[in-house]
């Protein structure tokens, strides 16, 4: 069921959290919402969920497979909702906890005990929790917490499933795996999934489609490969990892015939610069090396500038050793393939 | 500023239980405790002063505050022993000690007030002691003042205890590698940091006592300007059918009462914004 | 843990247990020995004098009120206490300082001023006096005064206990459970109640004591009428100040054992509840 909203804006007090939001996730995909802290990403998930209000603005609207649910009560609007603290029921066992939302339905469309039963079985084995029934919430790890609270979501058949931050509460080596897992359980389930989370990437491994919002608007919408390669803004650029700025700045640049006087940004990421032990081209730069980090499949190379500028650069082991690059050394960086902004963070 | 609802929330029964709530206290506490200035207002300021300010009043004052503010000054001092040993200290018997603490809470006001009056009158358990030392505790201000303190035990150990679990002793260790002797390391460092605690525990233990009666007119005696509290006057007046003096005596108490409750919440809101939210 | 660490913590012999002393010594003069004296003197007489004390029809029918004042008071407390702690822990609005603050007031307000209110309200001279004899109703020297005092002193214990322990559930489980498609009361039912479960224990069995205990405010607007108007704590008074003194003891006994009772529950409810904790952290510490 694709989930689509139209024209949000949501204000406490006088932050503005979301100002305007639009936009459609397609059925069957995961989504990712990405964004620094502040950006809106959760209140948005909450407004989808029904869980906020959105300001009444005209024309504002949350659809479900085209209808729209804004007057929907939470519990209509059969949303699975995974809390980032799990929000599982302290006092119940895990089985009671997956067969809260069954028990819940009226009467007439609760079914027979049995088939609760079978259901929640059926549920935790999906999750990898079989003979964990009559465990109670504290009496399990992180992940098997998050996956109960996947297990209950997904009781109630959602026709959307939310999820607020599924992995922030968790340990790195546990993020990994339990990421590739829902990976896999989507692909099995294809339900309509959108997640919140401010780890690129995560967000960049696990998701069909990635927003990235800002100060409660959505910067870009794309795939994984659209966001990283064909960033929209400066702002994407720099979320999704570390860049290196070549003109713009102030101070001597090392190209005079750069158009710097109408506020053009030269960006390019670690890898796509590169490191020489002389000028190749006009737009390299001199710089210090100040840090070889070569335990890793490359060689980080931490870079400053004399008037303190830090640059990062990824290279190959076996280019640092032809280099026969050493930290104190200086070395030219210079960009090979680069993005392009107006100073306002525009791309052109 | 505009009143402000609660923020939109999906969880519902909020008009509900407000409503309901205020209109219980409303009902039940504020209205009752309206009719003392409105009782008041019917009086003329020379019967006003009369009520709550003749020698026998005054008197009554001068018992129910002196022997309060006593109490709550032997718990002060008693109470932070107790605490910081509960606290600090393994010994047999602590559990058991420090579950005794609630007792004055626990135990009907009329219950403590007989049991005090037989342990402190001439024959008791201790005031054979006593008298045989030449004091007499049962039926004088002494004995008020005990009973006071017996009421009031529990506030300054339980204010205290909380706030010397979160006290880091490694403060402490610090300020005693530093050098600085035991003595000093406590009033210099813990001190300070216990005492917005224990003057709201004193606070506590003091408002208890101005408006405590039960555990008190057994073991006052209840003599006319010597052992009568004010709140045992309030009821001789009720008793003399003069309704107008009781009310203008009870709305002095009341008011004293809202001095002293918004004393308290201004030393907890120190004692909060200093020491965090344990307190 | 963190209290066996503290517990080992400085101070030299010599004053350590001169501390211990004075503490021990204290609460032995102002705790222990009020308490065994009740229990010693109530026994003086022997066990004999005791029961027919405790059996006797004033005390059974002063047995009886107390019951019956605690019958009333604690449910529409307990009402209350879920209601109020509801809307102050699970929502924020203006004005919520002061609706916190004024639940404590009858805390404050001495028994005999609060006694008093109810007779300048209900009583023959009060405010509704004279309709309410017209009418034939009594309420001052009765027991609906009886229980109005007492609802009017037990008022925030109840309250006191849910509030924090409903503050600190947070309302994510409450949205879950919504989410889940439960209706309110289903939440309120299954999710909300089960988890402060051990402060609604607590808060009914101080409630209880308190209203069976009270003194001060029902001695005013009772009237002291044997077998109608007496509560446990007024026959205590009236057979004290008889000379009845191990009668007097024999039923203040029976109120200790309930006021002892309440300490008990209450250091059981809070043994679970660190029980639960601790296994709780066991459980995270061992992942």
């Amino acid at each position: 069921m694709s989930i689509e909203v139209r024209n949000i804006s949501k204000a406490f007090g006088s932050f503005r959290a979301l100002d305007n939001v639009s936009l459609t996730v397609p059925d069957g995909k995961l989504v990712a919402l990405l964004g620094p802290s502040g950006s809106g990403k959760t209140t948005l998930l909450r407004i989808i969920a029904g869980l906020e209000q959105a300001d009444s603005v005209p024309g504002k609207a949350v659809l479900f497979a085209g209808q729209d649910v804004s007057d929907r009560g939470v519990g209509e609007r059969r949303v699975g909702f995974v809390f980032q603290h799990y929000a599982l029921f302290r006092t119940m066992t895990v089985f009671e906890n997956v067969a809260f939302g069954l028990r819940s339905l009226p009467r007439r469309a609760r079914p027979p005990k049995r088939e609760i039963a079978a259901k929640v079985n059926e549920l935790l084995a999906l999750v990898q929790l079989t003979g964990l029934e009559n465990r109670r919430p504290w009496q399990l790890s992180g992940g098997q917490r998050q996956r109960v609270a996947l297990a209950r979501a997904l009781a109630i058949k959602p026709s959307v499933l939310l999820l607020d931050e599924p992995f922030g509460a968790l340990d790195a080596n546990v993020r990994q795996d339990l990421r590739n897992w829902l990976r896999r359980l989507h692909n099995e389930i294809k339900v309509t999934s959108l997640f919140v989370t401010h780890d690129q990437e995560e967000a960049l491994e696990l998701a069909d489609v990635v927003v990235i919002m800002r100060q409660g608007r959505v910067e870009q919408i794309g795939t994984p490969d659209e966001v990283f390669h064909k960033p929209a803004s400066e702002f994407v650029l720099r979320f999704l990892g570390k860049v290196n700025l070549f003109h713009g700045r102030n101070g001597t640049g090392a190209d005079p015939a750069a158009p710097r006087s109408n506020g053009l940004r030269l960006l390019a990421r670690p890898h796509e610069v590169e490191i020489s032990l002389t000028a190749t081209a006009e737009s390299s730069v001199q710089a210090r090396v100040a840090r070889i980090l070569s335990a890793g499949p490359s060689v980080k190379i931490l870079l400053l500038e004399a008037d303190g500028t830090e640059h990062h650069a990824d290279i190959s082991h076996k280019h640092r050793e032809e280099l026969g690059l050493t930290e104190g050394q200086t070395a030219y960086v210079t960009p090979v393939s680069f993005h392009t902004f107006l100073d306002h963070g525009a791309a052109i | 500023m505009r009143l402000h609802f609660a923020r939109a929330s999906v969880l519902p029964g909020f008009g509900l239980t407000l409503g309901y709530s205020t209109a219980y206290m409303g009902l039940l506490v504020l209205l009752p405790l309206a009719v003392f200035p409105l009782w008041a207002s019917r009086m003329d300021f020379g019967q006003f002063w009369q009520a709550v300010a003749s020698p026998r009043v005054m008197a009554s004052y001068r018992l129910t505050l002196g022997a309060a503010l006593a109490g709550a000054l032997a718990n002060a001092v008693f109470g932070l022993v107790t605490a910081w040993v509960l606290t600090r200290y393994e010994f047999p018997g602590r559990r058991l000690a420090d579950a005794l603490v609630d007792i004055p809470f626990a135990l009907p006001t009329a219950v403590s007030g007989i049991a005090l009056t037989a342990l402190y009158s001439k024959n008791g358990w201790i005031g054979r002691y006593l008298e045989a030392a030449g004091i007499q505790a049962a039926y004088t201000p002494l004995g008020v003042a005990l009973a006071l303190t017996f009421i009031g035990l529990p506030f300054v150990v339980r204010t205290l205890q909380p706030i010397l679990e979160d006290l880091d002793p490694e403060l402490e260790e610090a300020a005693g590698s530093l050098g600085a002797g035991k003595l000093r390391t406590f009033f210099r460092v813990v001190f300070p940091a216990l005492l917005p605690a224990l003057l709201t525990g004193f606070a506590l233990a003091f408002a208890r006592g101005v408006g405590e009666y039960g555990s008190v007119v057994f073991i006052a005696g209840n003599k006319p300007m010597h052992t009568e509290i004010t709140s045992l006057l309030v009821l001789t007046k009720l008793e003399q059918y003069d309704y107008a003096g009781a009310a203008a005596l009870a709305l002095v108490m009341l008011i004293l009462s809202f001095i002293l409750l918004l004393v308290i919440n201004i030393l907890q809101w120190w004692s909060t914004r200093h020491f965090g939210e344990g307190a | 843990m963190a209290q066996g660490r503290r517990l080992a913590s400085a101070g030299s012999d010599p004053v350590r247990w001169l501390l211990i002393g004075v503490a021990v010594l204290f609460l032995t003069v102002f705790l222990v020995l009020p308490l065994a004296c009740v229990f010693i003197e109530a026994l003086a007489r022997g066990p004999a004098v005791y029961w027919r004390s405790i059996t006797d029809s004033d005390a059974l029918s002063a047995m009886l009120l107390t019951l019956l004042t605690a019958g009333v008071a604690v449910p529409l407390n307990l009402v209350f206490g879920l209601a109020v702690a509801w809307c102050v822990a699970k929502f924020s609005f203006s004005g919520k300082t002061l609706l916190v603050t004024l639940i404590d007031l009858p805390f404050s307000v001495s028994p005999v001023v609060a006694g008093l209110a109810f007779v300048l309200l209900f009583g023959m001279q009060g405010l509704f006096g004279p309709w309410l004899a017209a009418h034939d109703i009594r309420i001052i020297f009765a027991v609906p005064g009886i229980f109005l005092v007492t609802i009017f002193v037990t008022v925030p214990f109840v309250a006191r206990e849910l509030i924090p322990a409903m503050q600190a559930q947070g309302t994510d489980e409450e949205q879950a459970a919504l989410l889940l498609g439960a209706s309110g009361w289903r939440t309120f039912w299954r999710v909300t109640l089960p988890g402060v479960r051990w402060a609604l224990v607590y808060g009914v069995i101080l409630c209880n004591a308190r209203a069976m205990g009270e003194f001060g405010a029902v001695s005013v607007v009772s009237g002291h009428i044997r077998g109608q108007t007496n509560t446990l704590p007024l026959a205590v008074e009236i057979l004290y100040n008889e000379y009845q003194f191990a009668a007097a003891f024999s039923v203040a006994s029976l109120l200790t054992l309930l006021g002892l009772a309440a300490l008990v529950a209450r250091s059981l409810a809070e043994r679970l509840q660190r029980r639960q904790a601790a296994l709780a952290t066991a459980a995270t510490l061992s992942e």
